[in-house]
């Protein structure tokens, strides 16, 4: 028996999706995090489900820890290495401000205090010639001070040109090593060999925070693995892609963003099979809500992502909004009487008052819980039982300070919240420009389902769609992932006077270290190569991705990119210069390869299934509580339609449907509703 | 006192009203892409020197993005006179109008402005337009800005004429701009980037007119202006009725040595009505530090709204500027006649101006700021690159500190309120031009004190790699200080200074070339090996600065930017070892009457 | 060909101080013929412009008869 797992952990929540691909059965389980110990709570989960570890064959690791510790700013110590004379390149930024009318705009502080920002004399040309070597005993000397100081947990080094030539930084790793073994080490050139030096230096800085902290991450996790007897562990990265521990160790400012990725995934794969066109994901968990546009269902990516205006952190990742909004937001009213919800979470302890840990302030979840919305007999994360009263003393609070009465309270804590969420799902969709009425709204993650109708109704969108596992879906889509580097190189090279040879080497020279990667993978076939390169028109200063074939490649071939080139740029910018002189910058290769397939598993036809239960339900304050319907998800099958209003429980979520609307239940278990 | 009647009904939607606006908005965005991405200039693709538009059918703008203040300012005025002086009923599908004029409503010569009108069915239902810096218009000096005396040194201008016909170019005009820039391919590869972008919008509008209709997209047009017309007038209700002068000056104009010319704007705030009054400004000066008209109506909007609250979501477009007049007297500094210089002004003069209403609007809100540095810091680069043979030109910008504000510190390296331009990468200008970076960080211990201090400003050497370089300069505030508000400090001074190579010591402008200015010069040459030191100007300050909060002058130190000395003799607060000695900053405080230092 | 006109020979707003190259609206004031750019400019001058300057309101530049 060979299982493999997907896992994906959050702030409050873990969740896990067990697959095994010889009865093509889907087991999930949703448990509390373990935040000093990631893994702890997977593995616990194991013991008590009686799951033999030693049966599962890879192990999917999706985290939401490394984003958390940039939002949070909870990473390590760092010091930067630079040029001298640019030691405030984290400082001044690139001079402009996100809103050009706002006077009170605050330029974030960026995340290494300028005394620990040090200048090496050291200085190198754009054409790669060393114009003032490195100046080793200065080196030395910083890294020993920094050493005997003892404060500092990393160090980042960003030179000016290093992506073209990069000796210095380089050597300055061997001194490093010399004098402070262990320490951690990012270098500009390896994390994003690149220009633009702010952004470069920006994005290894980050790299370098967030070493220590995912390394004891990935080591814990390794060691919990091999404990176990887990087969291959893979840890699922920013570009929707997976890696081994080894290089999420070397480069983990490429996990930011990595949970939501997984979920992502998920959502284009049932997009694509369903033949949905365009949707919106959205993840809700306890702490974060995220929103990604799919156009056509394929994910938008972008490398133009920032932690915030001012902090740029420029390697490809998927595309998505994100705002604090969750299950366990804090619902608080402000000096102004104002009622405001998150973006402060009570996380996974104490959590909301109604998981009895100890929580006394309200939150979503509570309000949801006053308002009938969560059956108390589904089971949260396992082992929970909802404590009712907890959440009515918990709202009666806020009411009497408000003066309202506690379905009024209840009603206005989940209108906020709905309120933030709508705005982020606006911003990747109407404020792209994308009219979102006529896609799908595809919901998950432990909140999604509850409050995906009321979140589709503000913005017009008639379609929501709950996947079987909503609690648990950006685990699945961690296990959907393919293992996937990308490979880089810029040289220069003028269409005029092309040498053809040396293009074949450069793509040569990539694709040889995709095959010697991928074998330290442990790839037994070679992966899929795709390749491409990046062209503009001489004069230009930033370039089109142009595909290429594979193998030895002709003048043709050549010529045939060319013309791609001028197509594309007609199509995008609308104009063309025929005649002009192109240029090619970079050459990349896409390594893909595909673990495994995995087959979502089809649902029997069935019988209409009954209600467990009626109760009351108050879909609007003013009017009161609504006769519901209660249903187990577990008893639908393909074909299943039910009228809202209903509440719909499962182990890893609630499905809200509000009066009107109508679901209906496809061959895989999905469940589509109308509002 | 009578305005406009704002009780225009709105028809539209409220959501679809938002969609579409948004739509627009993302539309004017996308163009900025565009733009970014298939430009030869890093003027437009590094310091994104540029803004894009959309009109209605009336040639009434709709919508734009966060783009140059200043520019946009000035789209209000330049793109609605091009019209009408060609004539829509002139205009025929496939048509671009283009100008440079600086008199016509333009903020100056080298901001170049292309409009295309939008046809659907045989009528102009929108006009997408694009105004942008152009890095060489020939003229006097490489990258254009210097001491001009006259219109006539600055550049070639274009009054509005047509540089494409039914979607193919004018060949005519082309030839004649090209052959009259240093930079022909670049220039040329630049205005195809332009007039694409206005095509691409047009996608976008044909995809909304297809979804939406053509009813339906008119009537949201007037929607949009008249949501944003009733807001901008509400906030204006919201300030005291009255007048509130305040005054600054330009410490020279470039040619006139010594001589320093006055601004005043009069801030009249009538029930929901603003006006806002520039009569009492100097005549206009001798050199291109006159402000045309179109910057003046764009600074005197660049204020108003930076004053709005940051919670304020009025959407900005052509409703927001029914509510503000504007009244610049013709042959004044804020209103050059022809044949007036006016490079300088919009770069360098504009945010003097806005600096000196946000004083005026300082009597009726704490909400503004203390001066910020005062200068675009244009410096233009020009000559013969001999790693390829071929001429180039480059205009380089930078930041500076901004005021210091009731809620904080101004802050450092920002780019002067006019604009909102990028720096160009070091790596990106080492790999096209023939210079170096020697330094480029903050300069530490200058800055404007106060209980929230001004931002800093930087410090920048470069060093040349060939001979016959040619620099010119229009820049500001190396004698006048950027003010402080409410008790706070000025701001320091811009430094240009020039070391020969083997020199040691740094020479400013005048004492160097004998030139009538310190920032203001055109044509300077420097040679392999000489250097140039760039100091920019830091903030004013705002409040009294022996009322800060010692802990946040203890960062400042720690951040090795002020000195322990700086700390007592500035701020008052003595420091020991990194924590600051509360009971001897009592002392130092108290000693010094609480009053602080004036 | 028409003869080419420059801007110094075209007239202002007489609010504003706008060139107009084209079109504006005639007014009669203090007893002469002034050309403004808008309405809203017209209600700028009748409103605040000439009770607060008299005479000075007029700028030669914005009359056209």
């Amino acid at each position: 028996m060979s299982l493999r797992a997907g896992v994906d952990t959050g702030g409050t929540f873990t969740d896990l999706v067990l697959y095994d691909p010889d009865t093509g059965e889907l087991q999930i389980a949703k448990v509390s995090s373990t935040p000093a110990a990631p893994s702890r709570a997977v593995v616990d989960h194991f013991a008590k489900a009686s799951i033999d570890t030693t049966a599962i064959s890879t192990f999917v690791h999706g985290t939401t820890v490394a984003t958390n510790a940039l939002i949070e700013r909870k990473g390590a110590r760092v010091a930067l290495l630079t040029t001298d004379g640019f030691r405030d390149i984290l400082r001044i930024q690139r001079t402009m401000r996100p809103g050009h009318f706002d006077l009170h705009w605050v330029k974030p502080k960026h995340f290494v205090p300028r005394s620990n920002c040090i200048g090496i004399p050291e200085r190198i040309l754009a054409d790669g010639e060393v114009m003032v070597p490195l100046d080793e005993t200065r080196v030395r000397e910083e890294i020993t001070r920094l050493r005997d100081d003892g404060t500092v947990a990393a160090i980042a080094v960003s030179y000016l040109f290093s992506y073209v030539n990069p000796a210095h930084e380089l050597l300055t790793r061997d001194l490093i090593e010399e004098i402070w073994p262990g320490v951690h080490v990012s270098l500009s050139h390896e994390v994003l060999p690149r220009w633009r030096e702010f952004e470069r230096t920006s994005t290894t800085v980050l790299d370098a925070y967030l070493k220590p902290l995912m390394r004891d991450y990935m080591q814990k996790l390794e060691e919990t693995c091999h404990e176990s007897g887990i087969g291959q562990l893979l840890i699922l990265r920013s570009n929707g892609g997976v890696m081994s521990p080894a290089k999420a160790k070397e480069q983990p400012v490429s996990l930011v963003r990595s949970g939501p990725s997984g979920g992502i995934m998920a959502s284009s794969a049932i997009g694509r099979l369903r033949g949905l066109g365009d949707m919106i994901a959205c993840d809700m968990g306890g702490t974060s809500f995220e929103a990604c546009l799919l156009p056509g269902s394929e994910p938008a990516f972008t490398n133009l992502e920032e932690v915030e205006f001012g902090v740029p952190i420029a390697l490809t990742m998927v595309d998505a909004r994100a705002i604090g909004a969750g299950g366990g937001s804090l619902a608080s009213v402000d000096t102004a009487g104002i009622l405001k919800v998150g973006p402060q979470s009570a996380g996974a302890d104490p959590g909301p008052a109604c998981y009895g840990r100890g929580g006394t302030q309200a939150t979503v979840t509570d309000a949801n819980v006053v308002l009938g919305r969560l059956a108390p007999e589904f089971l949260l994360a396992g082992d929970l039982a909802l404590d009712v009263s907890a959440s009515e003393r918990a709202l009666d609070a806020l009411a009497s300070q408000l003066g309202l009465s506690r379905e009024r309270v209840a009603q206005g804590i989940v209108d906020v919240a709905n309120g933030n969420m709508a705005q982020a799902l606006r911003l990747v969709s109407t404020d792209r420009g994308y009219d979102p009425r006529g896609s799908t709204l595809i919901a998950y993650g432990g909140a999604g389902p509850l409050h995906a109708c009321e979140l589709a109704g503000s913005l017009q969108i008639s379609r929501v769609l709950i996947p079987v596992y909503p609690g648990a879906f950006s685990a699945f889509g961690a296990l959907l992932a393919d293992t996937r580097f990308d490979y880089t190189q810029t040289r220069r090279m003028r269409m005029r006077d092309l040498d053809i040879d040396a293009v074949n080497d450069v793509l040569q020279g990539l694709e040889t270290r995709a095959a010697r990667d991928f074998r330290h993978e442990g790839f037994v076939e070679a992966p899929r190569l795709v390749r491409s390169v990046d062209v503009r028109y001489v004069g230009q200063n930033w370039e089109l991705n142009v595909p290429l074939p594979g193998g030895e490649l002709t003048d043709g071939d050549i010529a045939a990119g060319a013309k791609s080139f001028e197509d594309e740029h007609e199509r995008f910018y609308g104009y063309s210069i025929p005649g002009e002189e192109l240029e090619l910058l970079t050459f990349n290769v896409a390594a893909v390869g595909t673990r495994h397939s995995v087959e979502l598993p089809k649902l029997a036809g069935g019988p209409q299934p009954e209600p467990i239960d009626r109760r009351p339900v108050v879909f609007m304050a003013d009017d009161g509580a609504v006769e519901t319907a209660v249903y187990d998800r577990s008893s639908f099958r393909a074909g299943t339609e039910i009228a809202g209003p209903a509440v719909v429980g499962q182990v890893d979520a609630t499905t809200l449907l509000p009066p009107g609307s109508v679901g209906r239940v496809d061959e895989y278990g999905n469940l589509t509703i109308t509002v | 006192m009578t305005t406009t009647p704002t009780d225009k009904r709105i028809v539209t939607d409220p959501f679809l009203l938002e969609i579409i606006r948004n739509n627009l908005i993302t539309t004017c965005k996308e163009m900025g892409i565009a733009m970014m991405r298939t430009s030869y200039s890093p003027m437009f693709n590094e310091a994104l020197d540029f803004s894009c538009v959309v009109f209605d059918g009336r040639a009434e703008m709709i919508a734009q993005a966060p783009f140059i203040p200043a520019q946009i300012g000035s789209t209000v005025h330049v793109v609605p006179t091009a019209i009408a002086e060609i004539g829509a009923e002139n205009l025929s599908p496939g048509d671009v109008i283009f100008t440079n004029d600086p008199y016509r409503g333009n903020c100056h010569l080298p901001e170049f402005v292309v409009i295309k009108p939008y046809f659907r069915d045989g009528e102009i239902l929108a006009y997408t337009a694009n105004i942008a810096h152009m890095t060489d218009v020939g003229g006097m000096v490489p990258a254009a800005f210097g001491d001009h005396e006259n219109m006539f040194q600055e550049g070639i201008r274009f009054p509005p004429v047509k540089i494409y016909e039914a979607d193919r170019e004018v060949e005519a005009i082309f030839r004649i701009l090209i052959s009259n820039v240093r930079t022909p391919k670049a220039s040329y590869g630049d205005m195809k980037a332009m007039i694409g972008s206005l095509y691409l919008a047009e996608r976008r509008i044909d995809e909304l007119l297809d979804r939406y209709g053509r009813d339906t997209y008119e009537q949201c047009c007037e929607d949009i202006k008249n949501v944003s017309e009733r807001l901008m007038r509400a906030q204006i209700a919201s300030w005291p009725d009255g007048e509130y002068s305040a005054e600054g000056q330009l410490e020279d104009d470039g040619v006139v040595p010594d001589r320093p010319w006055k601004i005043k704007g009069t801030l009249v705030i009538r029930g929901d009505e603003l006006i806002v009054d520039f009569t009492g400004s100097d005549p206009q000066c001798f050199g291109p530090a006159n402000q045309t008209f179109g910057t003046t109506a764009s600074s005197a909007y660049n204020a108003v709204f930076h004053m709005l609250p940051s919670e304020s979501e009025i959407p900005y477009n052509h409703g927001c500027y029914r509510a503000i007049s504007v009244i610049a007297p013709p042959g004044s500094i804020v209103n050059v006649n022809y044949p007036g210089s006016s490079v300088g002004g919009n770069s360098d003069t504009h945010p003097t101006t806005v600096d000196i209403l946000l004083k005026a609007f300082s009597q009726i809100s704490e909400r503004s700021s203390a001066a910020d540095g005062g200068t675009c810091g244009c410096i233009g680069f020009g000559g013969d690159d001999p790693r390829t043979r071929e001429p180039y030109a480059h205009l380089h910008l930078e930041g500076v500190g901004w005021g210091g504000r009731n809620d904080g510190d101004g802050n450092d390296a920002q780019f002067v309120k006019n604009g909102n331009c990028a720096n160009t990468p070091i790596e990106v200008a080492e790999t096209r031009y023939p210079f170096l970076n020697i330094e480029y960080q903050l300069e530490p211990g200058k800055v404007g004190h106060g209980r929230h201090r001004g931002g800093f400003g930087t410090r920048r050497i470069f060093r040349f790699l060939s001979d016959g370089v040619h620099i010119s300069s229009h820049t500001n505030r190396h004698r006048e200080r950027a003010w402080g508000l409410f008790g706070g400090e000025a701001g320091t001074n811009t430094v240009i200074a020039f070391r020969r190579k083997g020199e040691t010591e740094w020479v400013r402008a005048r004492e160097a070339f004998g030139t009538a200015s310190y920032g203001k010069f055109s044509n300077v040459v420097m040679n392999a090996g000489d250097e140039m030191l760039f100091v920019t100007p830091s903030g004013g300050g705002y409040g009294n600065a022996f009322e800060r909060d010692p802990e946040l002058v203890l960062v400042d130190v720690a951040d090795e930017l002020l000195s322990a000395k700086d700390a007592r003799e500035s701020y008052g607060v003595a420091l020991d070892g990194n924590t600051v000695d509360l009971a001897e900053t009592a002392v130092l405080r108290s000693s010094a009457g609480g009053g602080g230092r004036s | 060909m028409t003869l080419y006109r420059e801007v110094n020979e075209m007239p202002r707003c007489g609010s504003c101080g706008k060139l107009l190259t084209s079109g504006g609206i005639e007014a009669e004031r203090r007893g002469h013929a002034i050309l403004f750019c808008s309405e809203q400019c017209v209600r700028v001058f009748d409103t605040y412009k000439e009770p607060r300057y008299g005479d000075a309101a007029v700028w030669p530049e914005s009359i056209v008869r």
